[in-house]
């Protein structure tokens, strides 16, 4: 026996030297990298960006919304106005020049002249309004149209009593006027929203179907090939693009089920963007480096970890008793220890929060809502002022969140933290539509939700979370002092008084803690070596215009 | 035969239906919670047009009875609705899937069939030799392993190590099938496929065979003075076989309706991972859609092996008068 053991043992290893070697010969070539590369007149040209995604819902303008979906349609199209990929500040796009009247109801863009479809039809002031309307009929099933509820006839359309939007009316080719029903002179960074791109109508209506997975759009790139589902969407450079040329030749979004498979063929040099899987955030930042801003990335800078447009927060409910006490309200963001929830469950992706408002927004700044700090001290002498001490008499309430997500554990953390200072809350976790519910009905002490900028401005964290009666406006704050600051705000055209008006309706806010902000949201993201100023936005959008890839 | 194959095609029809009312009684209102036209928009604010055309759509406005009767016929016509979040139809999303899907089922049925086969013959001819040792305990191994970390593990010894091993010379795509697809990318997730049923399939072969070899007239074989190889190949392994076969098709029923973990870990665009990807995002027509195509498979296949049964072993008789 112990002869058949050794003749056996020999012959495996003899079989497994004979496949390894013609493993290596055999299979030699999987790397598609040619090194024969002719160099170009400059170095900078040339190259394919290797970019993860999931699967998008939907690439066509007509319901561009989530992040992976959103990341090929800014590629394909170009809206009005365009954002500087860090600092957000608006800058031309397909309109060349835009101005407003006195109280911003009256928009008047200029459209580049000559900027094309990938068809080679030249993009007119008709193809806005067609995308535009395209999105507010109510049978193309569109998620998105609230984009556009600001202009005049959106209602209407909304309410199938008309098939245009009244407010958008063609000048010339060159020149789009849009009335909107009220001030509001943050529009200008609304139509910079990808969803808002034109579309030719003759593509669409050909064959919608064909459209959906093969836009054909005014942006950079254009489609190489169908979007092959679940596979890859590719895109190729748009040789008559009207504005600056990038760099690269185009871009495979190769699309995986999973973010650790992401990273393993990160590490085999099969993807140049990926997410960092939690637990290797710091491994990667000693192997890659980190990026000094935060999103510019370059070999040996290669980790992005700079702040999101995003924000988690915590509702109270308040019109419920006590938590409608301002004092209640701050005692309970004061006794909550953000940085300790923000190590223990998120490994330090996630940054306290100390406003509503998120850094790279306009008008940001730090330290916004006075009470969003952690001092238990503090927290019991205002839940002792207001009647409370030591939470005697105070009755229990119940935090609620969408179960399956994570939440939990931020929030078993958040009712030890109540729990401190003599709060009792009890658990509650529900199915998201049925969360949702609770929410719109009022039946929660405290809940838990986050948001993401559409358009990088304070408008948009501030009106639709605290305008009294807003759909958005969980927490039931009703505040008409805050409601005139956020109205005049938005039929103030000026750029800097306008921030300055909604910095104030922000103070008032703060005060009375209707909301408690937990965390900003921070990139994990990690760029191959071979990646030079590349800008992950924090808006979330890798922006593909000015990036160029080492040979 | 005809008449015994009629009645199962026959017995699946209740069987199908059953299934339907099951998936249908998800829909009702209450069952799950929370408002499905929310569900589909998710945190979007509503407006009550918008609404109107969802509940059209979907034809959540009608009474219970009367949206069966469309999910029903729905199914008959191949409709099985659109995807909630995608806004393409399930029968078109799944019909693009299922050819990656058999694709991958029929590499790990041979990785079974050539493998397992072969490990089992050999260690039940070799009976208490190394390699029935080493097929005794690397099945039993196999079977102890979780699928998804037998798939990580691959990819990181062939997609990661093995390419630092060799500078760059030598790796396996690790997701994905290729663009075009190609054979090298079916290499690991066909063998992670496989992993646990080859290792069933050598099993149940080993002690078949060996359950065989032990009957009088292999003896006789023997003692007819034939060679050892047509004794194993055609008197026993003929009759080892049958268990084997059933085996092996059940599992390809199985595998054809997609592999969860295995389409997920290897970013393998089957129904499988469809599947997985619908369930995470609550999007239940597909999930629907694709457990009433995984039932039709499983259902198909099994017919299938029941009448290959008949055939292949005439002591077997189907529902006949008893002799």
């Amino acid at each position: 026996m112990s002869e058949r053991f050794r003749k056996g043992l020999a012959l495996m290893l003899a079989l497994a030297l004979a496949v390894s070697m013609l493993a290596v010969t055999g299979c030699g070539g999987t790397t598609d990298e040619e090194p024969g590369d002719e160099p170009a007149a400059d170095e900078k040209a040339g190259g394919t960006f290797k970019f993860y995604i999931s699967e998008p819902a939907f690439i066509d303008p007509i319901n561009l919304q989530e992040s992976e979906g959103t990341q090929v349609g800014q590629a394909v199209f170009d809206s009005l106005v365009a954002f500087d990929p860090i600092t957000s500040e608006i800058m031309p796009a397909a309109a060349e020049s835009w101005s407003a009247n006195e109280d911003a109801t009256v928009w008047t863009f200029k459209l580049v002249e000559g900027a094309k479809f990938h068809n080679g039809r030249e993009v007119t002031a008709a193809d806005f309004k067609y995308a535009w309307e395209r999105i507010c009929t109510p049978a193309n099933l569109s998620e998105i149209s609230y984009h556009l509820s600001a202009v005049v006839g959106y209602d209407e359309m909304q309410a199938e009593e008309a098939t245009e939007l009244e407010g958008v009316k063609v000048v010339d080719d060159y020149t789009l006027e849009v009335t909107l029903a009220y001030p509001f002179a943050d529009f200008e960074y609304v139509v910079g929203h990808p969803a808002l791109a034109p579309v030719p109508q003759e593509e669409v209506e050909a064959d919608p179907a064909a459209f959906a997975d093969k836009p054909i759009g005014n942006g950079p790139f254009m489609m190489a090939e169908p979007w092959a589902h679940d596979q890859y969407i590719k895109v190729t450079r748009f040789d008559d693009y009207y504005g600056d040329a990038p760099y690269i030749d185009g871009v495979d979004y190769v699309i995986l089920a999973d973010q650790d498979t992401a990273f393993l063929e990160f590490q085999a040099g099969n993807l140049d963007f990926v997410p960092i899987p939690t637990g290797q955030i710091q491994a990667a930042v000693e192997q890659y480096g980190e990026s000094p801003d935060g999103y510019t990335v370059n070999p040996g800078q290669q980790v992005s970890l700079g702040g999101e447009q995003a924000i988690y927060y915590l509702l109270v409910n308040n019109e419920q008793e006590p938590l409608d006490d301002p004092l209640v309200r701050q005692a309970m963001s004061m006794a909550i220890d953000r940085q300790d929830i923000c190590d223990k469950v998120f490994e330090g992706t996630r940054e306290p929060a100390t406003g509503i408002v998120p850094p790279g927004i306009v008008g940001h700044r730090p330290d916004a809502f006075p009470y969003a700090k952690f001092d238990v001290e503090a927290a019991k002498a205002k839940l002792a002022e207001a009647g409370y001490p030591d939470g005697e008499g105070f009755p229990k309430i119940t935090i609620e969140f969408n179960s399956g997500s994570g939440h939990e554990d931020i929030l078993l953390l958040v009712q030890e933290n109540l729990k401190a200072i003599g709060i009792e809350g009890e658990m509650v976790g529900s199915e998201w539509a049925q969360y949702l519910d609770k929410l719109g009905a009022g039946d929660y002490s405290i809940g838990r939700l986050g948001w993401i900028a559409d358009y990088p401005v304070m408008d948009n964290f501030l009106y639709p979370l605290f305008k009294t009666g807003s759909g958005d406006n969980y927490s039931f704050y009703a505040n008409a002092e805050v409601d005139a600051l956020m109205d005049e705000a938005r039929g103030t055209a000026d750029g800097d008084e306008r921030v300055a008006l909604f910095r104030e309706a922000e103070e008032i806010i703060g005060e009375d803690s209707p909301v408690i902000p937990m965390f900003y949201y921070k990139h994990t993201r990690v760029a191959s070596e071979r990646v030079n100023d590349g800008i992950y936005s924090p808006n979330g959008l890798f922006t593909f215009e000015s990036v160029w890839l080492s040979k | 035969m005809a008449k015994y194959v009629l009645r199962r095609i026959l017995q699946m029809i209740p069987v199908f239906l059953g299934v339907t009312l099951i998936l249908f009684a998800l829909r009702i209102p209450g069952l799950l919670p929370g408002d499905p036209v929310q569900l589909i928009v998710g945190e979007r604010p509503l407006t009550p047009a918008l609404r109107a055309e969802i509940e059209a759509k979907h034809h959540l406005n009608e009474p219970l009875h009367i949206q069966y009767g469309y999910y029903v016929s729905g199914i008959l016509q191949g409709d099985l609705g659109s995807s909630l979040q995608k806004g393409r139809d399930v029968t078109d999303i799944l019909l693009d899937k299922f050819p990656n899907t058999a694709r991958l089922a029929i590499a790990a049925i041979l990785v079974e069939i050539v493998v397992g086969l072969l490990a089992g013959i050999i260690s039940a001819v070799k009976q208490y030799s190394f390699w029935d040792v080493l097929v005794t305990l690397s099945t039993s191994v196999l079977v102890a392993v979780p699928v998804f970390w037998l798939g990580m593990l691959l990819q990181m010894l062939f997609g990661i190590k093995m390419r630092e091993w060799t500078g760059g010379a030598f790796s396996l795509p690790m997701s994905g099938m290729g663009d075009p697809p190609d054979l090298v990318h079916l290499i690991l997730p066909a063998i992670t496929l496989a992993s646990v049923s080859t290792a069933y399939v050598a099993r149940i072969m080993r002690s078949q065979m060996l359950e065989a070899m032990g009957q009088d007239y292999i003896r006789t074989a023997k003692a007819k003075g034939l060679s050892e190889r047509v004794v194993i190949f055609k008197h026993a392994l003929k009759n080892a076989l049958i268990p084997v076969v059933t085996f092996i098709g059940i599992d390809l029923g199985m595998l054809m309706a997609g592999a969860i973990l295995t389409e997920t870990v290897f970013s393998w665009p089957g129904i499988g991972r469809e599947i997985y990807l619908a369930v995470m995002t609550r999007d239940w027509p597909i999930v629907m859609g694709g457990v009433i195509v995984v039932v039709l498979i499983v259902m198909v296949v099994n017919l299938l092996v029941d009448i290959s049964y008949a055939i292949l072993d005439p002591r077997i008789r189907y529902g006949g008068k008893a002799e």
